[in-house]
Parts: structure tokens; sequence; C-alpha cells
């Protein structure tokens, strides 16, 4: 019996199976440690990362003078400790990346294929939105957003998330309706696809790589943006622990006591290395084109 | 050969003039937080706005300390009926365009700021007056509607314009070309980035050390601080207090400090259902607390405590007053005692602003840590300013929050009828007893009896503990040593009293 | 092409009159000018008297039409704060913001973009390495972090450059790096990922295999199809560079829009916020069609009906 060999290769013409590139694998091993880091978080340290001891405000880490074995990364302007914030600090990270991403990207990617695809009003349509999207100053939507919905996570995502999509339209829109016009789509509607198929199966993998870089730095400016709304006192509650917030409140102590911003801004650029290198890796995986580096 | 020593001499001479020259052709950079709206004096009430405005214009008198004004614009104030105030006038004074200064500049801008279609901001600033005459160009008379203590135009900052120059100009022209009796008048204004002013070589009074000032506003404090030390600016206001010690240990900076009339304290919202319209909690809350120990590990010592309602060098503040200690027995007894024991049932979120005040969501943040060592759960929420004062305005916002306020009279009227009685716009507590007695002190002519009234007033603050009773600031300044110069605890810079090193 | 042109523009009018009604309805939702202008102490009926006097008391409908009346004729009407035209004062400002805006373009397209290319022709390089690492820092550190690096470090410390204010060239370096850093980062990671997956076509391959010489093969085949998302991704940040110049410019104290933004947005005085809103806007809608152009004139395989 000669059984048909069913392997991606058949079912999925246009993607190849490749081994998995070094770049992937420590992108992910970063990532799976934040979120590792971000779900166990409570087992991990014992102390409340919102316990503030007066008597102990900016103490040095332990290693240097003055510091102790109590509080290994030292304590903050109000006594918390910094070891326990930074791992607790993940959970928003995680969080505000995670969501902005899916929801920005969800939404941002099916506009723009829309657009570039169909074309004609759809593509004005949805361009002058783009643009009037563009158009508002950002902390006029963050300020407007958080006087009626109240300052949150919550509120936080809605911003971030409103000002996402708009990254991805204008790239996705343009790639679509330069490979609409090229031969191998042509040839493709010639044999009778329908769009449904022409769109996911050689649309999509075409400007995935291109997609998912993009992501990456969506899931970075998401990190960035949201200290920047703590920077502006528009970002998550004091009560819960966020790198961005945190960076923000460190910088005047940069010349007393520079750990209070430091290793949360370490953190954040662990994790935004963590995801441009995921990005990289996956781009290579999925990408027919790229050969080498 | 015998022209040697003079020639010295000459010499000698003028290298010994060119130094005052240089030192009077300093120009002396302040910056503030941001730049003035106008540069009309009766529109808005900003005190960055005042700080540029009032070096240009004059006021009838300037308060220095509980019941003592500096003469202005006015050279003697009294009273000569219990609702009429009458004020002579300092004679030879004249606006920077030659305009004599009369008695009908007094009446006109006080007209002005009175009037609706001039859309000014200060007018309940003369709220209570009546009547204004003008019998002789250098006399002046207020005639309120009630028996008032407080002398009307000195009761907050309230500055004199031009009349002849106001008819003759439009609104719009005048926002922008201010011609005033002070010191120094403008020589440029770009919005956003610098105000110029030189000297008046027509003032009246001594002329100024310093010739050239420059407002340059700076919104971020790390920078004002930078600019600081790069010599940018010679003067910054607001300074946080973790820049201390790297401006001390500075060459080229210095401190300053000064005790601030304006008072910090977070206010119990009792017009909302919930725990705090239980009187022993409130009180309890005030025991568990322990400022000193928030104003030394947060403010870092730079903040003086406030047992009751009026700030400590206020008219009207009793030194014998009682204030809450820090004792966590007694807070837990009376929380017990309320029906809460242990705090259970208690659920406060304290609302914030977000750096408004120095330290302000840290402060709350410690007063939360401290309230929860008696059991108080308190969630601290942080609020974007404009929001906040509305809603505060509307009494939506509790059941606790944070505030500020700052009299520049040190009188405790402005303080009480602002935020503590039934009436006033930013108060939610309702205590007819304070009430009474604080109107009763704001008509009552006679100086004893009136701080009796304000004491038996604290009294009874003390024991209905409206608030949790924090502290008064001290303000921080920074400035380049080569210049000399005292803050005010009013908040307001006179630069005509700056002297260079 | 006319055609098309033509239907921008129709489209473009339409969006800047979406854009002001819909920021004027925003507005009105953040609240009531009138209560946080006045003087802290004002009663209700001083507050009452003053909001009638600014005309925040009539129904909403007819503001929303006086303002729409206003507009025609090109007036938003007088800033609350500064009693003068709200218009005059954006436009007065602009000037600023598009300085630091033109710069922080030119080190997009001068630095980023070539940086990016030399990248991909020399991957795993020392100069690759330094690139993504830059790309990186760039992207993990927010604008305001990085400024005051810059004005410790070359303002304070080194006192080589003025930390605030505007003034000449060399007021506006800090600044404007600050300002371009994060767009800088990306440009430079987008060159180099465009530029990498063109590299590897066989198309490419062929050209190169023909025998042409490598910059011949670089510029006139690599750069032409990886230029797509590089002039989008140009387009798109020249424009956040504008609206997003607000952090830069409150840290560095420069008096541009994004500074009279942000200070509108906290008085809520509501004509500089629109006049800001509906000036940047126009300034988008430009660049757009100006992007548009551009991709027709690069690439003759995008066409529009």
């Amino acid at each position: 019996m000669t059984a048909l060999a069913l392997d991606a290769a058949t079912i999925v013409p246009t993607v190849r199976r490749r081994p998995m590139n070094p770049s992937m694998v420590i992108g992910t091993l970063v990532i799976a440690l934040v979120g590792f880091i971000a779900i166990f978080a409570p087992w991990i340290v014992h102390i409340d990362p919102n316990f503030q001891d007066l008597t102990k405000t900016s103490v040095p880490p332990a290693w240097l003078v003055g510091g102790s074995s109590d509080h290994v990364l030292g304590t903050d302007h109000l006594g918390r400790d910094m070891f326990a914030r930074i791992l607790f600090g993940s959970r928003i990270a995680a969080i505000v990346g995670l969501s902005v991403v899916l929801i920005g990207g969800s939404i941002g990617v099916t506009l723009g294929l829309l657009a570039g695809y169909v074309g004609g009003w759809v593509d004005d349509l949805i361009g002058r939105i783009v643009d009037v999207q563009l158009a508002f100053p950002f902390i006029l939507l963050a300020v407007a957003l958080v006087a009626v919905l109240g300052s949150s996570v919550t509120t936080v995502i809605a911003v971030l998330g409103i000002t996402s999509w708009v990254q991805y339209v204008r790239v996705v829109r343009a790639e679509t309706k330069a490979l609409r016009q090229r031969d191998f789509i042509m040839a493709a509607h010639a044999t009778g696809a329908t769009n449904a198929r022409i769109i996911f199966m050689h649309i999509l993998p075409n400007i995935a790589s291109v997609v998912i870089v993009l992501a990456t730095f969506e899931v970075a400016r998401a990190i960035i943006l949201e200290s920047a709304l703590s920077f502006l006192g528009l970002g998550v509650p004091q009560a819960i622990p966020s790198w961005g917030a945190m960076l923000a409140d460190g910088r005047q102590f940069l010349d007393t006591a520079w750990w209070i911003g430091t290793f949360p801004g370490l953190a954040i650029m662990v994790t935004v290395l963590g995801v441009n290198i995921f990005g990289d890796g996956l781009r290579d995986y999925v990408d027919p084109r790229s050969r080498g580096r | 050969m015998r022209f040697r020593p003079i020639a010295l001499a000459v010499a000698l001479l003028v290298s010994l003039s060119a130094l005052p020259l240089r030192a009077a052709d300093l120009t002396v950079t302040i910056s503030q937080g941001v730049d003035a709206d106008t540069l009309s004096p009766i529109r808005t009430t900003n005190t960055p706005t005042f700080n540029v405005v009032g070096q240009i214009y004059e006021q009838l008198a300037v308060p220095e300390g509980p019941g003592n004004m500096s003469p202005g614009l006015a050279t003697s104030w009294k009273r000569i009926a219990p609702t009429v105030f009458e004020f002579k006038l300092r004679k030879n004074v004249k606006f920077s365009n030659g305009d004599p200064f009369t008695s009908d500049d007094v009446r006109f801008t006080v007209e002005k700021i009175k009037d609706p279609a001039y859309k000014s901001t200060q007018g309940p600033y003369y709220r209570e007056v009546v009547k204004i005459e003008t019998p002789d160009p250098y006399t002046v008379r207020f005639t309120t509607a009630t028996p008032q203590a407080l002398f009307p135009a000195l009761r907050q900052r309230s500055y004199i314009v031009d009349a002849k120059y106001w008819r003759a100009h439009d609104n719009g022209y005048l926002e922008e070309h201010p011609i005033g009796t002070g010191p120094y008048v403008l020589k440029s204004w770009r919005k956003d980035e610098a105000v110029e002013l030189e000297v008046n070589p027509n003032y009246w009074g001594p002329q100024p050390p310093i010739k050239h000032i420059v407002f340059k506003p700076i919104p971020d404090a790390a920078s004002r601080v930078a600019a600081l030390r790069t010599n940018e600016s010679d003067i910054i206001t607001n300074v946080p207090p973790q820049y201390v010690s790297t401006l001390v240990s500075g060459k080229t900076t210095e401190m300053a400090s000064v005790k601030s009339v304006r008072i910090l304290y977070i206010a119990f919202n009792t017009l909302q259902p919930g725990p705090q319209q239980n009187k022993l909690v409130r009180q309890a809350l005030n025991y568990a607390l322990d400022v000193p120990s928030i104003i030394k590990n947060v403010l870092g010592g730079r903040a003086y405590p406030v047992p009751s309602v009026i700030p400590t060098n206020f008219f009207g503040f009793d030194p014998h007053a009682a204030g809450y200690t820090h004792d966590v027995a007694k807070a837990k007894a009376l929380l017990a005692k309320a029906g809460y024991p242990d705090g259970k049932g208690i659920d406060l979120v304290l609302n914030s602003p977000n750096g408004r005040y120095n330290r302000d969501k840290e402060i709350c943040e410690a007063v939360a840590g401290q309230l929860a060592l008696v059991g108080v759960h308190v969630t601290v929420k942080t609020n974007e300013w404009t929001n906040y004062t509305t809603q505060i305005a509307k009494k939506q916002v509790g059941p606790m929050y944070m505030l500020g306020w700052g009299v520049i009279n040190y009188d405790a009227d402005g303080v009480v009828t602002g935020i503590l009685t039934a009436d006033a716009p930013n108060s939610a507590w309702v205590n007819p007893e304070f009430d009474k007695t604080v109107f009763a002190a704001r008509a009552e002519l006679d100086t004893t009896k009136r701080e009796a009234l304000y004491a038996k007033a604290q009294a009874i603050a003390h024991d209905d503990a409206p608030w949790l009773f924090l502290f008064q600031f001290e303000d921080l300044y920074a400035m380049s040593k080569r210049i000399t110069w005292q803050p005010r605890g009013d908040e307001s810079i006179v630069a005509k009293l700056i002297k260079p090193r | 092409m006319l055609a098309f042109l033509v239907r921008r523009l129709i489209g473009s009018i339409a969006v800047l009159a979406g854009v002001a009604a819909v920021v004027f309805f925003i507005l009105h939702l953040t609240g009531d000018p009138a209560a946080i202008m006045i003087a802290p102490d004002a009663t209700k009926d001083e507050i009452a008297t003053f909001r009638h006097a600014q005309g925040f008391d009539r129904p909403l409908v007819i503001q929303f039409a006086s303002y729409a009346g206003g507009l025609l004729h090109g007036d938003i009407g007088k800033s609350l704060r500064h009693e003068t035209p709200a218009l005059a004062l954006v436009l007065e400002r602009l000037p600023a913001t598009m300085e630091l805006a033109f710069f922080a373009l030119g080190v997009m397209i001068l630095v980023a973009i070539p940086a990016g290319v030399v990248s991909a022709l020399r991957p795993n390089s020392a100069l690759d390495w330094f690139v993504r690492i830059f790309a990186l820092i760039g992207q993990s550190a927010p604008t305001y972090w990085i400024g005051l690096m810059f004005i410790l470090l070359f303002g304070v410390g080194l006192g080589w450059l003025p930390v605030s204010g505007i003034g000449g060239l060399r007021h506006l370096i800090l600044p404007g790096l600050t300002l371009g850093f994060f767009s800088a980062a990306k440009v430079m990671r987008l060159t180099r990922a465009s530029m990498l997956e063109t590299l590897g076509t066989d198309y490419l391959r062929t050209a190169a295999a023909k025998g042409l010489a490598p910059i011949r093969v670089i510029v006139n085949h690599a750069l032409r199809n990886a230029w797509l998302p590089i002039v989008t991704a140009v387009g798109i940040e020249f424009g956040t560079l504008l609206s997003g110049a607000i952090i830069t410019e409150s840290i560095f104290a420069w008096p541009g829009i994004g500074r009279l933004a942000v200070q509108a947005v906290a008085d809520r005085d509501f004509p500089v916020v629109e006049g800001v809103v509906i000036v940047t806007a126009t300034i988008f809608v430009l660049i757009n069609v100006l992007v548009d152009v551009t991709y027709v004139a690069l690439d003759p395989r995008i066409r529009y009906e």
C-alpha cells in the first residue's frame, strides 16, 4: 500500500518545516521564564511586594555597603522589597504585552487584509478611520478613557490596544496590495481558488514575517507606553507593581538610590530582548525565503 | 614717566568700576513649572502667573505674617465703620507709561474684576464688596455687605492696573501688553518659552539690584534641577526632597527652604455612606497615624505637623490646641467601641492626586500602610488632577481624599471657609456648631474675641475629626550661588529683592 | 491617478470633519472647564456665573453648532487660558515641533536606514551586533528615561549641550535625539529585516549571478524591493513623532504643540485642544497622500483603480 505521506508540507503548501533555530529556542526560554515568574511569583518569594517599612526606605542591594540579605535587591523609597516587586511586576508586563498584541494585532491585520485585498471604498473607509485614529493625541485619548473608565489595568490595556492596531493596518495593507498583483496570485485566481483560500494560503504566510516583526515591536512598545502612562499619572493603580511604573518612579532617585529605577529597566530590557529574539527566530522558521543571516 | 602713576590710578579706577557694572548686568533666570497664563494681573488665580505679573504690577499692601502687612500702593488703611474700609494711597507714583496712579485706578480694577463680561476668575476675591468710593485722588473707600474682620483688597493678591490705559485698549491687547507701577517692565514674552523683564527706571521705590529677569518655565522637576546645575536657571521652584543632597553638595548650587502657608490633609467624605461617617472611626484612624514618621521617612523631614485645622503660623492658631498622638492601642480601642474590632468590616479607598504635591501618592501609600497596622484595609487610588478637583467640588470623591490648601494672608478665615464650612465648595463635612463659630469669627472685629472663637473652632474640629490631620509643607527652592535671595512662605517671588553675591 | 487623488481629497475632508466632531464630543465628555479655572474658594453661584459668561451652560447641540459654524470660517474660538485666538496659538507653536520632528526624521533617514542596510549585508559582523544592540536599547527604554540620560550625560556631566529651551542647533540636538531614538531603532530593525528578506530571494541571487556589480544589486534591486515596509514605517513614524513629542517637549521645556496639548488637556482648554487635533490631523492627511504617491512612483506594480 502506498499511503500518501500526509505531512505538513502537503497540507500547507507555502510553509515549509524547518528545524527550530537557536534564536527561537533562546527567545522561547526567556518568554517562558517571564511567564513562569508571572504565574509562580508568590511561591518564589514570600515577601509581600506592597508591604512598606518606612524605617527601611531606600536600602541598597545586598552586595553594597548598607545592604542586607533581607532585601537582596534593596528597597524602594517606601521601604518595599525590590526583588519581590520585580517578580510581581512581570505579571503586568505579561498581561499588557499579550493583550495588546492579541487585540491590536487581530484587529489591525484583519482590517489591513480587507483594505489591501478588497480595495475600493473599503480601502478608503479603513484608511480614513486609521487617519482619524492617528490624528488624536495619545494623551487626550488616555485622559478621556481614564476620566470615563477610571484608572485600572483594563483601562491601560484599552488605551494601548486602541493605539496599537493602526500600526499593523498600513503595513499589512501595503503588502497585501503588492502581493495581490503578483503572478502567482493571478494564477491562483485562474485556477478557481476562492478569495478566502487565497488570503489564508498565499497572502497571510507571505506577510507573516513582517507582521511578526511588527508584533514584537508592539509588545515592546506596549510595555514602554505603559511606563509612559505611569509617568503621566495615567497608569495602573498604585497597588499593582509594574515595571513601567517603577521605572517612572525611579527616575527621580537616579542620584541617590539608582537601584529603584535600574532593576525594573533591566527587567524590561531582558523581556523585550527575549521577545525580539523569539520574533526573529519565528520569522526564520515560518518564512521560506529567508536563508542564512 | 610722570603719567605712569596717573595711568595706573586710572586703570585701577576703571577696573574697579567695571566690577559693579558686571554685577548689575546680571540676568537672573527663574524657572517655575508652568508659564504665565496671561500678563493681565486680574484675570486668573494661578501662583506662577502671579509671580510673573507681580514684578510688573503692585498691590495695595502685602501680607508678611499673621496680622502684619507691608504697605505697597497704599500707605495706610483703617476701618471707619463696621462695614466701611478706607485706604490712603501713595502719592507721586506713576505707571511705567507716565500715567499717574490715583484712586480711580483702584476703583477701575475692582470693578473690572467683578464684571462678568471680563471673565475674571478673581470675582470671588471681592464678593463681599458692594460699593467703592473715591472721595479724592488718594483715598479709596470699600463698603461691604456685612461687617468683616478682614479688609477687602488685602484678603487676596490684588494688583492694580492703569485705568486710562485699559480704557484705551481691548482685552486681547491687554493680555500681552502690561503696564504697571512695579519695579520691572516687560521686554518680551514668547509663550511657553520665556518672559523677559527689565528694570523700570522710573520706579517709585529703590532701584532693584538685578536689571534683567527672565522667567523660563520648565515643566519637569528633574529637568529643572538639571537646568540649575548647568547654570541655565538661577532659581528653581518646587524642588522635590530627594534632590536636596545633590543640590546642597553642588559647587554652584544651594538650597533654601521656608515654612509654607499650604497644608496637606486627608478629608473624610462624611456625606457618603460608610464607616467614615462614624466619629469614633475618624478619631481612631487619626490615632493610628504616625505623622512624624511619614514626615521623616517620606519627606526627608521637610514638613511641620499640624495638630488641627489651622496652620501653625496663622492668626487664629491656638498653640494649646490638642492634636492626635500616635497611639495604636487607643486606635484599636476606639475601633472596637465603634463596632469594628480589629478593623474588620472597614475597607476604604484613599484618593490621591498624582504628583500635584510633593510625594503626594507616596504619602498616601504610607498612610495606607500605617492604617493597615490597626487592621483597617485601605486602597490608594490616584487621580488625574483636573477630574479630581471637579469631582471634589461636586462632593463625589470618597470616602477619603487628599488635598492641599494655601491661604496667602496668614489668616484662619481663608482656611475654614474654603474647605470646612458646610457651604464651602470643597467641604464634605457638616458641623453646624463649627460653622456658627467661624462665621461669628469672620464678622468679629475685636482681635482677642476673634482668637478665642478660632480656638473654639479648632477644638470642635479636633473632636469631630473631619480630616486625617497631616502637616504644613516646607517649600524647597534651589538657587545659584551667584545670587542671594530668600523664598517666601506664600510661594511668591519678589524679584526686586534678589541680590548678586 | 487623477481620479484617485480627487477621491483621496474628498476622503481627507471627510476625515478632518470626523476628527473635528469626535474631538468636540470627547472633550465635553471629560468635564467642564468653568469649575477648574475659577478661584478655588468660589461658591456654586460664582461658578455658575462664570460658566454662563463662557457659554458652557448652553445645550450641547447649540455649542456644537456654534463650534462647527466657527470652523467653517477657520475660527475655533479663543483659548480659555490665554483669552487669545486658539488657532494662532497652535500655529505659533507648530514650527518648534516640526523642527524636532524633522531632526528626528533626518536621523532616521540618514542614520537608521543605512545602518539597517549595512547590517543586513554583513550579518553577524561587529557592526551588525552594534546595530542590533542599539535597536534593542532604543526599543526598551522609554523616552523620558532616555531624555534624562542625555541630560545627565551631555548636559550636567560633560556640559557640552544645553538641557532646556529652544535656541539654535545646539538646543535642538538632545531633544531631537531623544524624540527620534525609539523611531530610529524601529526603522533600523525593520530595514534590516526587510533587506534580509529581499537578499534571500532567488530573484536577487539571479541578479547577482548575472554578474551585476554588488552596489547596483543592492540599490537597484534589493532596496527597491525592500522599500515598501520601510517607507510605510517612516511615514507612520513621522506622524507619530508629531503627536508623540509630548514627553520630549515636557522634559526639555521645548515650546512645541506637544507641550501645548498636555497643558491644554490638563486645563480642559477646549479650543486649544481642538486646534492641536485639527492641525495635527491636517498634517497626517497630507503625509498619507504623500506616502501613497511615493508608493506609486517607486513601484509601478501597485496600481490604483
